[in-house]
């Protein structure tokens, strides 16, 4: 017999720890039981027990999938309801009723603003100060009320932003940047090669696409030949700088293509990325945020000389900058001396460091904001877990 | 970097990229070296100037070449597009084929007086210029190239002075014409051509060790000009393609 899928949304202010209590809360009070947790982003619930011969609605077999995500402020909410009872039996109207009695219980309990009430680490129970989300003792923004206050806000998902930052949409990373890169700026990751590195990558390339953001990629491979989603959007434009890769194997449009000879060559790259400037300003025009992420400069530096890197790196910026960039850059600072990375390092408006180090006898990741120029940072220590960030990463 | 100019008129050379450079084109009425290397594109740079004056200003041209077939010219230009077989039919260009000249002596192609190669002196072709420019109006006038006619000259005095002659009696002509010559190497070590000290200008082709193609204008007499290299392309169907906005990051 055929499921019924419906899936329905909100946001509500607050912080996720906080607000997934409340909804679990409520949830349970309605009459769904806890099957499944991933606290604080995803839960999955179950209710009823029958299919075509329910007595009522709540009698219906009905597998409720919860995920939540923090968007600066915000929550929001995805509840997917799995019915296991073909479209036709289902009543909208019965669908709609109960969604509004969870928005509506969600939204009275959930706080405002978590910077308005006292608050605890959910991870250390270390207290938060006043106007952060944030807790500076372990850099986790897993945070809840100490008191619960009622208040408004309830509208439909909207992916909400703060105005003057780009999000990663990665929440390990932007809650440690306050949101993300200002606009317009420029950050440099430095970083081993590491999964956790490419998650957050792939992540912030991903993010730009679903907020309608352009986005040029540079780098020397395909990294995204099996990401259709990535590879299919008008809204990236790729710059490949490796003669071996057939472009016609890729499943990008040749207009968001571009292929140059290796890294060597930095005029022509530098040509070719003014060409790809002027084509883009043509279509979007110059006002709208765009990204580009160069992730070939370990390369760059290894091929030229670090004058002439830096040259090319301050001309590349200057660049983008001016037509309404903003700059995320990847270095792997173990293929090059000290004084090499020291010689790009100021380009930068921040740097965020990825490194590994030793936790109870095991390698983990680790990551650190070392700086970020005119704008609030954590510069807590934060590991990077490869599982968790996937979640995030999927949600 | 633009650079703003309130000197001679400018007769543009068709490369937008390479005007900014020049701030706005080549100074009217002066003699101009183009330098470079095999292969640089100092031919199509220099047809290119023609190809403006022929269709934007509707001036009579005439390239003069001393190495370079017609067949072989009108062939190469045709796979830029441009069709010099037709201006020349509409009377506009005129093709003074130097090799045919020289190599052939009873088979002059595309003018009346038949030279022997030793006979072609630089004064039978300031002659034979000067009656074909008046003959079509020409204004803008292409030499291809200045080794072929100095290579009699081995000594560097006798040299210096049939060049000077040539200039002189090209400006006398009141046409802006472009001289193609071979450079002695790249960069701030390489050999320098007598003509470079004689010329009104010059502009430099250069094929950088990483294949990076570099234009510089090394002088321009009179003009206020950018005189930093720059990159720039043989782009098939367009021609030169500089770019003024863009550095040089190779080494040398």
């Amino acid at each position: 017999m055929a499921n019924t899928v419906i899936t329905k949304s909100m946001t509500t202010s607050g912080d996720i720890g906080a607000t997934y209590d409340t909804v679990l809360k409520k949830l349970t009070s309605l009459g769904y039981s806890e099957s499944s947790t991933t606290w604080p982003s995803v839960m999955e619930l179950k209710r009823g027990k029958r299919g075509m011969f329910a007595t009522s609605f709540k009698d219906i077999k009905t597998t409720l999938k919860v995920s939540l995500k923090q968007v600066s402020n915000n929550v929001n909410i995805f509840f997917e309801f799995n019915f296991a009872i073909p479209k036709s039996y289902i009543s909208e109207k019965d669908v709609e009723q109960e969604f509004t009695k969870i928005k509506s219980e969600i939204t009275a309990s959930t706080s405002p603003h978590i910077t308005q009430k006292e608050k605890i680490c959910d991870v250390c129970l270390n207290q938060i100060a006043v106007g952060e989300n944030f807790c500076r003792n372990c850099g986790r923004s897993a945070t809840r009320q100490k008191t619960e206050s009622v208040e408004q806000s309830n509208e439909e998902l909207a992916v909400i932003f703060d105005p003057n930052k780009v999000a990663f949409g990665q929440k390990t990373v932007d809650d440690a940047l306050y949101g993300g890169i200002p606009k317009n700026g420029v950050l440099l990751i430095t970083s081993p090669a590491c999964e956790e590195k490419e998650i957050i990558i792939t992540r912030f390339v991903e993010t730009s696409l679903d907020q309608s953001e352009i986005i040029v990629y540079i780098a020397t491979d395909d990294k995204f030949g099996q990401n259709e989603k990535i590879m299919q959007s008008q809204l990236l434009y790729q710059v490949i700088c490796n003669p071996q890769i057939d472009l016609g194997s890729l499943k990008c449009s040749a207009e968001n293509c571009v292929q140059v000879n290796g890294v060597e060559r930095l005029t022509e790259l530098s040509v070719a990325l003014t060409t790809l400037l002027n084509n883009i300003e043509r279509v979007s025009g110059q006002e709208n945020s765009k990204r580009i992420v160069i992730d070939m400069l370990s390369d760059t530096l290894l091929s030229n000389q670090s004058v002439n890197t830096r040259k090319w790196l301050r001309e590349t910026i200057t660049k983008f900058k001016q037509k309404n960039f903003t700059v995320l850059a990847t270095l792997n600072p173990h293929m090059h001396s000290k004084e090499e990375v020291q010689t790009l390092l100021d380009l930068f408006d921040g740097q965020v460091e990825i490194y590994e180090k030793e936790l109870q006898g095991e390698p983990r990741m680790f990551m650190r904001v070392k700086r970020l120029n005119n704008s609030r940072y954590s510069s807590k220590e934060i590991q990077l877990v490869r599982e968790d960030l996937l979640i995030q990463h999927n949600n | 970097m633009t650079v703003q100019s309130t000197q001679p008129r400018k007769l543009s050379t068709g490369i937008e990229g390479l005007d900014v450079l020049l701030g706005g084109g080549l100074p009217e009425k002066r003699t101009i070296l183009v330098l470079g290397g095999p292969g640089s594109g100092k031919s199509i740079l220099c047809t290119q100037f023609l190809k403006e004056g022929l269709e934007k200003y509707n001036e009579g041209t005439i390239y003069v070449s001393l190495d370079y077939s017609k067949k072989a010219f009108m062939h190469d230009m045709l796979q830029f597009g441009w069709d010099f077989e037709t201006y020349e039919k509409n009377g506009h260009f005129l093709f003074l084929e130097g090799a045919a000249i020289r190599r052939l002596p009873q088979t002059a192609a595309s003018v009346d007086v038949i030279y022997t190669p030793d006979d072609l002196t630089l004064e039978d072709l300031i002659d034979l210029l000067s009656l074909h420019i008046e003959k079509i109006g020409a204004k803008r006038v292409v030499i291809d190239d200045l080794t072929a006619l100095t290579f009699r000259f081995p000594d560097d005095v006798q040299r210096r002075g049939a060049i000077l002659s040539l200039i002189e009696a090209l400006s006398s002509l009141d046409v802006t014409t472009v001289i193609i010559s071979e450079a002695l190497g790249y960069g701030i070590g390489r050999g320098i051509n007598i003509e470079e000290y004689l010329s009104d200008g010059v502009i430099g082709m250069f094929l950088l060790k990483d294949g990076t193609r570099a234009i510089q204008i090394s002088k321009m007499r009179g003009v206020q000009v950018d005189n930093k290299p720059h990159p720039y392309n043989i782009v098939d169907k367009v021609g030169i393609e500089v770019y003024p906005t863009e550095t040089i990051f190779s080494e040398k």
